[in-house]
C-alpha cells in the first residue's frame, strides 16, 4: 500500500486539512493507501517512513522521496482538482 | 472540489470568533508587525502565553502562511504548545502587506486580510480548520470581510459569510 506522508511546519494545522481532503478523495476514487500527517522535522529523522510527501512548508531537494505541494488542495478550485489527479498518477506510479 | 456554502453550520461546534479582538482597518508597518499586535492582545485577553507571540512571529518567518487565493488571506498561526484556549481573530489591514506565500521560500502576497488560528492539539478542530479555509479562500467571502469599514460590520459579516460563533 503507498504511504502518503503530509507535512507542514506544526503538523496539526494544514497537513491535517490536506490530509483530511486526500482521505477524502482517495476513498471517493476507491484508492487504498495509508494517509499520514506529521511535521516538518519528521523528515530530518534517518529514514522516512513514505512513498510521497505533500507538503505546505517548502522541503530541502535531496529527500529522497518525490514531493507534491499540498498547497493546492488547501485553496481548492482546479488547481486542488489538478493537485490531487497528480497525487493519483503518483500512487499509480508507486503501485 | 465543491463545498456546501456553510459547510461548518453542519457541523455542532462552529469556531469561536474572538470579537473583541478583531480588528477592522488594522494599521501595521509589516507582516510581523500585525502578528505582534494581533498575538499580544491574544495573551493579554488569556487566550495565549506570553512566549506565544515570538513563537508566532517566528513560525511566520520560517514557514508563510499566505494563501495565493484570489483574495490572498494570511493564516499565521503556531504550535498549539503556546495556546491556552482556541478560537480565531480576524483582522482586514489598512493596506495590504506583503506576507510569505505558503509553501514557498520566497514568494509573497499583498494580503489584505489575516485570520489568526490559536489552536489546541488534537483532530477536533480539523474540520473546522478545512472548512474556515475553504470559505476564505473564497473571492467573494473575503471580499465582504475586507468591506467593513469597523469591528461590528467585521465580526457581524464573518458570522454571516464564515458561519462562526461570536
Amino acid at each position: 500500500m503507498t504511504k502518503i506522508l503530509v507535512v507542514c511546519g506544526a503538523g496539526v494545522a494544514t497537513a491535517a486539512v490536506v490530509a483530511r481532503k486526500l482521505r477524502s478523495y482517495l476513498a471517493g476514487e476507491g484508492i487504498t493507501a495509508s494517509v499520514r500527517q506529521g511535521k516538518i522535522m519528521d523528515l530530518l529523522s534517518a529514514d522516512i517512513d513514505a512513498d510521497l510527501i505533500i507538503s505546505t512548508v517548502p522541503l530541502p531537494d535531496d529527500l529522497g522521496l518525490p514531493v507534491l505541494d499540498g498547497v493546492p488542495l488547501l485553496t481548492g478550485g482546479a488547481a486542488a482538482d489538478e493537485a490531487l489527479s497528480t497525487v493519483r498518477d503518483s500512487i499509480a506510479r508507486a503501485a | 472540489m465543491t463545498e456546501p456554502a456553510h459547510p461548518s453550520a453542519a457541523t455542532a461546534d462552529p469556531v469561536t470568533l474572538l470579537a473583541d479582538l478583531c480588528v477592522a482597518r488594522l494599521e501595521a508597518t509589516d507582516r510581523f508587525d500585525v502578528l505582534r499586535t494581533l498575538g499580544a492582545s491574544a495573551v493579554r485577553a488569556g487566550y495565549a502565553r506570553p512566549s506565544f507571540v515570538d513563537a508566532l512571529v517566528e513560525r511566520e518567518r520560517t514557514y508563510p502562511t499566505a494563501l495565493p487565493t484570489p483574495i490572498p488571506v494570511a493564516l499565521p498561526h503556531t504550535d498549539p504548545a503556546f495556546v491556552t484556549a482556541p478560537g480565531l481573530i480576524l483582522a482586514t489591514l489598512a493596506h495590504p502587506i506583503p506576507f510569505g506565500v505558503m509553501g514557498t521560500a520566497s514568494g509573497a502576497a499583498d494580503v489584505p486580510l489575516v485570520a489568526l488560528l490559536l489552536m489546541h492539539d488534537g483532530d477536533d478542530h480539523v474540520d473546522l480548520v478545512a472548512d474556515l479555509i475553504d470559505l476564505l479562500g473564497r473571492e467573494p467571502v473575503a471580499a465582504s470581510l475586507c468591506a467593513a469599514p469597523d469591528r461590528p460590520s467585521l465580526v457581524a459579516t464573518a458570522r454571516t459569510v464564515l458561519g462562526v460563533t461570536a
